[in-house]
């Protein structure tokens, strides 16, 4: 399936050499269809459906670990599943729910085993003290009256291939949603809310924790510095310590880049301090949305076409920690964070929602899950400055609401769905893990399988509630560091998965 | 007594440097494709490595020289990381100089168990479907999950010499690899 009538010769990927040698290892037929999609030329074009895989076609693969067709992917392909909820954790609680952005923060030889060690968020709001689960950790928010912040991080410890231990790594925050991998094998935790409990005798939300593999450096502290705002996820440019990091908030998200004083690159450094900047567009290198600044940076941003391009500026947002206000956006009063406010007072870049953002070789690849219809990813050149937009999904048959990002070692881009079910015809309905060919065409990889009895999961000794789940969606893809593994989220009823096979053959 | 492990190969690192140790085998040299790593793990009447491979266009051989004629048999495990981006089918371990007096076993993490076959000069070790990730060689992690391969020495001297090689074939090409055991096991009948 590919769509003849969209046209990316424009950006003359597919004749360059460089996509030429990533394309030589697919087989044939794929690298003809891919010539054919490159003939049919048009400008501002939007992505319409996906091109035939060079994995091959999806089909039910049975999960190692229980047995049952939990998942679609291409032939060759295996998994195991892992760190359900209500499994049991090392402290004897049971694994909470809502699994969403993950990474592998750390990997090390224990002995002659490959040791892996994964930082998974818990996209948790609330619950009454006697169910919360992630207590035995550093914890961030558990005082005052009423309901306490639910969400927090669990550790994996992943050897061989296979889990051997899984604990609390933070807990006391709410509504984790993604996150970002730092250098110094770190995560960054991200609350996307903007709630504030001090009313109650609690603490404000909207803000960013780093978490260690070691419960001794996790200060369970807020990176005030780095904004309080409904935080999706963030990556860290290794060259300087700079924090991209994206906002969630519908029609009123900024993309920020934080700036910390020290740019040392260790656990904790960014909580040293440092400036919070907003992304603004300084000039249009090209644009099918857009002929001013303030048209690039108000509407088109926001509805983007493949190939825009834009090269940003960064403002500095005076008062990081400013509490949510109303604002008027375009004609419209909208409640936005306090950072944003500042943004757009000083005609800053807005996004629809900001989603996944994830580093790789001076790139950073960001997400906005609603942009031109159903969703982009733009790439940002950090040396450059220039964000060019490389994949944008017109319906859903080209991408439903692309939520969390991940590259490969290799440089694959691997898209999680979050936008619920999509009809593949003889595939069926499922959410959709998909990646991007160099020329951001868009071909299914994996697509959610989960239509089973509450019966038929305890018949395979996992606790949680069944039913037709195929719309849940994926979160939480990342790799390993030798791109061999690749681990992933379905958010409901909250199961990781464990992924290998024949990944030479395509672009992840 | 004691065992010395010589650099003898590119791509070739040493484990740990073992003091003094009775009835041993040297690691004496490794011949490795490009991209390709060995990492040796070999103690006591154990002969052990990691094997990383990157590039499946030739077999790695590594040569072993008898420091204590001792007549022991020496015990096999190997943990070998597949690097290819692709599949592998088989996997051929053969003797030169030396005979498997137990093929052990073989396990990986994903996927249904390998199965093991051949005899005295080379064991094969198949995958179906094919190994994408990595795969134990007896038990290297010492977990009691696996059985080592027993490697029989007893007709060797010190200073003698013998030979692993390691080959391992894409899912296509498992004529190629039956070839080849067929060949080996000619070769050893022939010595005998």
């Amino acid at each position: 399936m590919f769509d003849p009538s969209f046209n990316t010769g424009r950006r003359g990927l597919l004749k360059s050499s460089a996509s030429i040698a990533i394309a030589a290892p697919f087989v044939s037929t794929f690298g003809m269809m891919a010539t054919r999609n490159a003939i049919a030329q048009e400008s501002c074009a939007r992505f319409e459906l996906m091109i035939e895989s060079p994995y091959g076609t999806v089909a039910p693969v049975a999960d190692l670990t229980t047995g049952l067709p939990l998942l679609q992917l291409p032939p060759g392909f295996a998994y195991k599943s892992f760190g359900w909820t209500n499994d049991p954790m090392a402290d004897g609680r049971l694994c909470p729910g809502l699994h969403d952005g993950m990474a592998v923060v750390k990997t090390r030889r224990v002995g002659r085993s490959t040791e892996l060690t994964l930082i998974r968020n818990h996209e948790l709001g609330t619950a009454s003290q006697l169910n919360l689960r992630l207590v035995n950790a550093p914890t961030y928010d558990n005082s005052g009256s009423g309901n306490l912040p639910a969400g927090g991080c669990t550790l994996l410890t992943v050897r061989d291939g296979a889990l051997v231990d899984m604990r609390p790594a933070i807990g006391g925050t709410r509504t984790n949603c993604a996150g970002g991998l730092t250098p110094w094998e770190t995560w960054l935790t991200c609350e996307e809310t903007t709630s504030d409990r001090t009313a109650v005798g609690g603490k404000p939300h909207g803000y960013v924790f780093e978490v260690s593999t070691d419960p001794d450096q996790t200060t369970a502290q807020p990176i005030v510095g780095m904004g309080r705002f409904s935080h999706e996820a963030a990556c860290v440019d290794p060259t300087n310590s700079f924090v991209y990091l994206t906002e969630d908030a519908s029609q009123v998200s900024g993309i920020y880049r934080y700036e910390p004083d020290n740019t040392g690159g260790y656990v904790n450094s960014l909580a040293d301090g440092g400036k919070l900047m907003a992304a603004r567009v300084k000039a249009i290198v090209q644009s099918c949305g857009a002929s001013t600044l303030d048209q690039a940076n108000q509407t088109a941003i926001a509805a983007p076409f493949v190939g825009d391009e834009y090269e940003l500026e960064w403002v500095e947002i005076a008062d990081p920690d400013q509490a949510p206000r109303t604002i008027n956006v375009l004609g419209t009063n909208r409640n936005a964070s306090g950072p944003f406010a500042q943004a757009w007072e000083a005609g800053c870049a807005r996004m629809v929602r900001g989603e996944g953002i994830w580093y790789h070789a001076g790139k950073a690849y960001i997400v906005d899950t609603s942009a031109g219809g159903e969703g982009c990813v733009w790439e940002l050149n950090l040396a450059s400055q220039r964000m060019k937009c490389l994949y944008v999904s017109r319906v859903q048959l080209a991408g439903n609401n692309v939520d969390n990002i991940a590259v490969s070692p290799r440089g694959g881009i691997l898209c999680c769905e979050g936008g619920g079910a999509s009809n593949d015809g003889p595939l069926g309905n499922g959410a959709r893990l998909f990646g991007l060919m160099p020329d951001g065409q868009p071909y299914m990889f994996a697509k959610n399988n989960l239509n089973f009895t509450t019966a038929q999961y305890a018949a395979v000794g996992k606790s949680v509630t069944g039913g037709n789940q195929v719309g849940n969606e994926f979160a939480g893809a990342c790799f390993d560091p030798t791109g061999r593994l690749l681990f992933v989220n379905i958010q409901t009823p909250g199961i990781t998965f464990v992924i290998t096979g024949p990944w030479a053959r395509g672009t992840l | 007594m004691s065992v010395r492990k010589n650099f003898c190969a590119i791509a070739l690192t040493l484990g740990t440097w073992l003091a003094a140790p009775a009835h041993a085998v040297i690691l004496s040299s490794v011949t490795a494709a490009p991209g390709d790593i060995v990492t040796d793990f070999s103690a006591p009447g154990a002969l052990s490595f990691d094997l990383d491979l990157a590039n499946s266009n030739s077999p790695t051989t590594l040569t072993y020289e008898i420091e204590t004629g001792d007549g022991a048999q020496l015990s096999l495990n190997a943990i070998v990381r597949n690097l290819l981006g692709g599949g592998i089918g088989f996997v051929e371990l053969s003797l030169t100089n030396a005979a498997f007096s137990l093929l052990g076993s073989a396990e990986r993490a994903f996927g249904p168990a390998p199965t093991v076959s051949g005899g005295a000069s080379a064991g094969v070790i198949s995958f179906a479907p094919p190994e994408f990730f990595e795969f134990f060689v007896g038990d290297p992690t010492a977990t009691g999950s696996g059985t080592d391969w027993l490697i029989n020495i007893a007709g060797l001297n010190p200073g003698d010499r013998f030979s692993l090689r390691v080959a391992v074939a894409e899912p296509a090409t498992p004529a190629l690899l039956l070839a080849g055991l067929a060949l080996a096991i000619g070769l050893a009948r022939r010595r005998v």
